[in-house]
């Protein structure tokens, strides 16, 4: 890694993953992809999903994703490793370890599959192939860390299968031989995802995509899984992006998180900087509608009215206003993401004002975010 | 798996009785079998004395447990038309029957698998609608014109392949003149089923590809052959069966208008005849044949699930 002047960065580490400006829309005309797309342009049913959307991650670094249903956080994690439907269009650059992944064809994108990045998703029943046993799955992805590599020896049949028995046991499945020769419907929604998590490992990536990996498990079982994220992301130095809809999952684990609604990043900063002083209206909407333990007995959990607008894309101004509870006339404007404190990004206007109320806000009453 | 096959055989008999017991009755009320066995001529004295000797005059659970008897010991009766014993008759035409429905169940899954999961890959791609479009033709035209039009072209026209039979009368035979004959009569068949088969696995495969274990495997970057042929091929079998499963019956009834064009020597030309002719014994053995094939066809569609699905246990 060589520092390179013309990368005016203020990081002098080169990101692991960066993205820039990625834009991904839906619709019949995309289809005919032409050279990134460009074709498209002229299309009128398209619904644009994700406007525009740019961050780094680091080496290390836990990053997370948090927005409701619908705000295209899934969408983007399925794009970076090109996994969308064929009707998709993507724009925009994803860089991973410097490499354009959106330049690769199919073949050479392969070679960032699995090794480079590797995914969790959402559903552990339905992502597993139902009629293969763990065994063969598993000693599938241990299998092509081996093809990427050409040089080194293949393990033997022992090996790979000690090898797969040691991944078990990393996600915390106790009892591996069992484990391995079972079918997926014949385990637990844990396991499962947990099989799907050592299917991730197999090929040693350098970051681990997880795509609202616990939202389909049981809530004990969501704690333990984050933990074994947080686990690998501190002992094996593994990048972590993690997408969910739960904000109250994010408190304890990630490093930096972003806010996201309707396709855009809304705020993004440090975890703790961002529970403390959380800065959009969105955020702080959030934040209110999250139980805790400690909570006041007059607390009141808010909901936010409305719902995620349907074709957000078209929207002019501030994607939030029809249902921000803090909404002025400078608000119908498109907002930029600033820089408001350092390294605390927000995407709403009034939020050097209503920055100054929330800190009261959560210096008052506000500072009880769930601990679960 | 042993205890399982018994099992469903054991389940297999009660449904046999009743196709024997509808088989029976419907017979029964298709007229007095006496005036079938002679001719006008007999006096009506002669035939009672008859009726009495063939037990006819006894209620009618003894005739048909009389008739059970006889089956269960080989005996389907005579032929009322060529005088031969029907169980002969049958065994040699269920030879060229079965030839006929396995060649033409064969030819026709090795082309749709392919095609279909070729066009469920492709979908709406120029390939994808030629494939579509001949599903869509194939299963639109009946057998008898397909026939009709194929005998027109490579028999009157081109003169290329004999028009019926199984063997060249008189000739050498031998397994050239068999494909030969065999050449119409199975494109037939193939066609009208690989027509709705494509048509099964496209839709099939399609489901297949949308699944979230694809994408999987995708992001495992093993590569687009593999996960379209381990994954999802192996996942499509399963439907592939149910198709198979239920092409048997089809293929049996098909048969029966294909075998009188082609003058295929098969269970459906015998049948045929038989119906034109009144033939009753010979109709009752073909219906109980078919009807035993029908249930072997679904043990064995059974068995393939077990052996694809592992959600399938046999118990």
């Amino acid at each position: 890694m060589t520092e390179r002047s013309e990368e005016k960065n203020r990081e002098k580490e080169r990101p692991l993953l960066e993205i820039r400006d990625l834009t991904i829309s839906f619709g019949k005309e995309a289809r005919e992809k032409g050279k990134k797309g460009k074709k498209g342009k002229k299309g009128i049913k398209r619904k644009e999903r994700l406007s525009a959307v740019s961050f780094s991650l680091k080496k290390g670094e836990f990053l997370c994703f948090v927005g409701e249903s619908g705000s295209g956080k899934s969408i983007m994690a399925l794009s970076i490793l090109r996994l969308l439907p064929e009707n998709s269009m993507v724009e925009g650059q994803v860089l991973f370890q410097g490499e354009e992944l959106t330049a690769l064809s199919e073949r050479g994108l392969d070679h960032v599959r699995g090794t480079g990045i590797a995914m969790v998703f959402q559903d552990p029943l339905t992502s597993l192939n139902p009629v293969f046993t763990v065994r063969k799955q598993l000693l599938e992805s241990i299998r092509k860390r081996w093809e990427e590599r050409k040089g080194e020896k293949r393990p033997s049949r022992e090996e790979e299968e000690s090898l797969a028995k040691s991944l078990l046991l990393r996600v915390g499945l106790p009892d591996p031989e069992g484990i391995l020769s079972k079918y997926p419907f014949a385990l637990s929604g844990g396991q499962r995802q947990r099989v799907m998590i050592a299917m991730a490992l197999a090929g040693k990536p350098s970051l681990l995509i997880a795509d609202e990996p616990t939202t389909a498990l049981d809530v004990t079982i969501q704690a333990q899984i984050m933990d074994l994220f947080r686990k690998l992301n501190r002992e094996e130095e593994m990048s972590v992006m993690l997408i969910t809809h739960d904000i109250g999952l994010v408190a304890q684990t990630a490093d930096t998180v972003c806010v996201m609604y309707a396709g855009q990043i809304v705020e993004k900063a440090e975890v703790h900087e961002l529970f403390r002083k959380p800065l959009h209206p969105y955020t702080r909407a959030l934040l209110q509608t999250v139980p805790g333990t400690h909570d006041d007995p007059d607390r009141k959990l808010r909901s936010i009215p409305g719902m995620v607008p349907e074709d957000y894309g078209k929207i002019a101004g501030c994607r939030f206003y029809e249902r921000c509870s803090e909404r002025g006339n400078s608000c119908r404007e498109d907002q930029e993401l600033c820089e408001i404190l350092p390294g605390h990004f927000c995407r709403c206007g009034r939020a050097g004002y209503s920055g100054q109320e929330a800190r009261r806000e959560t210096d008052e009453g506000g500072r009880d975010h769930p601990e679960n | 798996m042993g205890k399982y096959i018994f099992k469903r055989l054991l389940i297999a008999l009660p449904v046999l009785i009743g196709i024997t017991v509808i088989d029976y009755l419907l017979m029964t009320a298709a007229g007095n079998p006496l005036d079938m066995i002679s001719g006008a001529r007999v006096s009506e004295a002669a035939k009672a004395v008859r009726a009495e000797q063939l037990g006819l005059n006894d209620p009618i659970f003894l005739q048909y447990g009389r008739w059970i008897w006889q089956i269960l010991h080989g005996n389907f009766g005579i032929s009322l038309k060529t005088r031969q014993p029907v169980s002969e008759m049958i065994l040699s035409h269920l030879g060229p029957t079965l030839l006929l429905m396995g060649v033409s169940l064969l030819i026709s899954f090795l082309f749709t698998i392919p095609f279909g999961v070729y066009s469920a890959v492709h979908q709406y791609q120029a390939g994808d609608y030629l494939i579509v479009g001949f599903s869509f033709f194939a299963m639109s035209i009946p057998g008898f014109f397909l026939s009709l039009l194929l005998i027109y072209i490579f028999t009157v026209r081109l003169q290329l392949l004999p028009s019926g039979g199984m063997m060249t009368l008189g000739g050498g035979g031998g397994f050239l003149d068999l494909a030969r004959h065999m050449v119409m009569p199975v494109l037939v068949l193939s066609v009208s089923m690989t027509g709705t088969n494509l048509r099964y696995i496209r839709s099939a495969v399609l489901e297949i590809l949308g699944a979230d274990y694809l994408r999987t495997a995708q992001a495992k970057g093993i590569g687009r052959f593999r996960v379209i042929s381990r994954h999802a091929l192996r996942n499509a079998l399963i439907p592939v069966i149910t198709v198979f499963g239920m092409e048997i019956p089809v293929l049996f009834g098909g048969s029966i208008i294909v075998e009188q064009i082609f003058n295929w020597p098969g269970l459906g030309l015998l049948t045929m005849s038989a119906i034109l002719s009144r033939d009753y014994p010979v109709i009752m053995a073909v219906g109980l044949i078919s009807a035993v094939i029908v249930l072997i066809g679904n043990l064995v569609t059974d068995l393939l699930y077990a052996l694809a699905d592992p959600q399938v246990t046999l118990t």
